[in-house]
């Protein structure tokens, strides 16, 4: 286990040395110089000089890359053009309310997915079938930044009962999270099901029920946890795309996260910002996919002996 | 074939798609400037006979706009698809046949495209490369032919040890023949369903970048920059954010049920599961 552990954790370091190269070059060897474009074309020499000295962009390009990775090991990220403020601090200050609000909302879809799909699996009812194929396609097709305005309109215009914007207490977090978790869980309630359709037909399960075990046990202890393999899988990915994802909810939502700051790094030409934003989304991003494939040893023993 | 049409998710999505289909082709007719033009006396209209879909916040008429894109849409999610489908033949068959060394250096370029969040680098790209629908293509392209790579590749290395190829390998067929003759028209099915799937996934990260204005350029009417306007008009005119919404989920409901129909009738046994 621990050495499984170690080697996982090791084939990081070159995942992680090629998010960081990858965006470096992304952000240098865009088509016009980026001082140009930032500046316009009423601005002075000097003016270009002076910002791309605050952006590093002076000297090689090699030199350029080798001072960033440097830096990147300071968790230093440079400092925004427009604000001045140290990216690293910006993002620190805005990633907790991303993480809120990627926890409520995988929790939430997990919460209503897993359920969902055990039970609309499990029925004879035809209309109950019915009602959990219909829900699983709609929902995969339903995305989040419909579903957003959709929910203002109807908790925030109509009705009135719910706020719409900013941080505050679990009154705001509803919406963005709901809109969020509705289409995820969707995505995994038709996971469960198929996983969990496939998994009552086999032999095992004909054994538990002859053994007069209980349809309840035989459900959720014996077919679900073999069913979870694929889900947990999809767990890891789409807790990825969620962190992504929370970069069109948080915009419409304005929720003070790393996806509103990105957006407006973005709209701003403020790369130090946009990068520092993309490094962070992308190591998260690579950590959770390195937490399911560990999670796979813990739900499958099977796993640890390949 | 009939039973095929038979299957009803795969009639449902065929006729989904079919209708923007349409649309987009007598979309073709619509001049973009006439589409565009600006009428404020007319704004906020709600849906009626004259203005199908209403008029959104510069009194144009919103079916037009909305008609034109689904044009851009379908043609952005074809070509993405295409180019993808393309790429990941050619990565996935080389990876896969040739297997050994060939095949673990590729797959380890494919791992660290994977371990990039898609939409985030598609992002990355458009915001750097300036929007238009040309490097939106080939932002989306980029991070779309990795699936297509996998599969195909996982499927050649089952293939390749069928009993079949053994012998056309034994008969002296050169492996370029090999595979395009003998393997890939097996692939058709697999690719098809992939496909429709793809063309849905697409489509949503395609509208949803153009929601964030890293889209098509700002005068070309897209789904998604359709629905991002109408989001700040919920109050006078909800219609405005309602309909190119509507468009984005029934065609991408149309795709899905195009590709769980086809999964159903192609592959009975496995995954028919939705």
């Amino acid at each position: 286990m621990l050495r499984l552990f170690i080697s996982r954790l090791l084939a990081l370091i070159p995942l992680l040395f090629a998010i960081s190269t990858v965006t470096f070059f992304l952000i240098h060897l865009i088509p016009g110089d980026p001082v140009d474009l930032m500046l316009g074309d009423y601005a002075t020499d000097q003016d270009r000089a002076e910002l791309r000295e605050a952006l590093g962009f002076t000297g090689s390009l090699f030199s350029q890359y080798l001072s960033f990775l440097v830096n990147l090991v300071k968790l230093d990220f440079g400092k925004s053009i427009f604000s001045g403020v140290a990216v690293s601090s910006l993002l620190f200050e805005r990633l907790p309310a991303t993480i809120e609000l990627s926890l409520a909302s995988i929790i939430l879809a997990v919460g209503w997915g897993i359920p969902a799909g055990v039970l609309t699996a499990s029925t004879k009812s035809k209309t109950v079938d019915f009602f959990g194929t219909s829900v699983g396609v709609l929902g995969m097709s339903l995305p989040g930044y419909f579903l957003g305005p959709i929910l203002i309109w109807i908790f925030a215009v109509l009705f009135g009962i719910l706020p719409v914007g900013e941080r505050g207490g679990v009154s705001h977090l509803i919406l963005p999270s709901l809109s969020l978790a509705l289409p995820l869980g969707a995505i995994l309630m038709r996971m469960t099901r198929a996983a969990m359709k496939e998994e009552l037909t086999e032999d095992y399960i004909k054994v538990a029920y002859s053994k007069g075990i209980t349809k309840r046990k035989v459900y959720f202890k014996h077919a679900l946890k073999n069913a979870l393999m694929p889900v947990v899988t999809l767990i890891g990915l789409q807790i990825g795309m969620l962190l992504t994802g929370t970069v069109i909810t948080e915009t419409i939502f304005n929720w003070p996260g790393l996806g509103t700051l990105l957006f407006d790094g973005i709209q701003q030409r403020d790369y130090p910002i946009v990068q520092g934003c993309i490094l962070v989304i992308a190591t998260i991003y690579v950590l959770v996919n390195f937490v399911t494939d560990l999670s796979y040893s813990f739900i499958d023993p099977r796993v640890k002996t390949k | 074939m009939i039973k095929t049409f038979k299957n009803p998710f795969f009639s449902v999505g065929l006729l989904l798609v079919s209708i923007f289909a349409i649309i987009s082709f007598f979309s073709l007719s619509i001049d973009l400037n006439s589409a565009n033009e600006i009428n404020l006396s007319n704004k906020f209209q709600a849906p009626n006979l004259v203005n199908l879909f209403g008029t959104d916040e510069t009194g144009a008429d919103l079916f037009k706009k909305v008609a034109i894109g689904a044009r851009i849409s379908l043609v952005i999610s074809f070509s993405v698809v295409f180019f993808s489908l393309i790429i990941g033949l050619i990565y996935g068959s080389v990876a896969g046949y040739k297997g050994g060394r060939t095949d673990q250096f590729m797959m380890r370029i494919l791992d660290l495209f994977y371990a990039f969040p898609g939409f985030l680098l598609a992002l990355a790209l458009v915001s750097v490369l300036g929007p238009s629908v040309k490097n939106l293509i080939f932002a989306l392209t980029l991070t779309g032919w990795t699936g297509f790579a996998r599969l195909i590749r996982g499927e050649i290395l089952y293939l390749k040890e069928k009993d079949y190829i053994q012998a056309a390998t034994a008969l002296g067929n050169s492996s370029t023949r090999i595979v395009c003759r003998y393997i890939w028209p097996n692939l058709f099915g697999v690719l098809l369903v992939q496909c429709t799937f793809s063309l849905a996934g697409t489509l949503i990260v395609e509208s949803g970048l153009s929601f964030l204005g890293l889209g098509a350029p700002a005068h070309i009417p897209t789904w998604g920059s359709l629905l991002n306007t109408g989001r700040f008009y919920l109050v006078e005119a909800y219609h405005i954010a309602l309909f190119p919404g509507l468009c984005i989920v029934f065609l991408v409901l149309g795709f899905n049920l195009l590709g769980d129909g086809l999964k159903q009738v192609l592959d009975p046994k496995k995954n028919s599961v939705v």
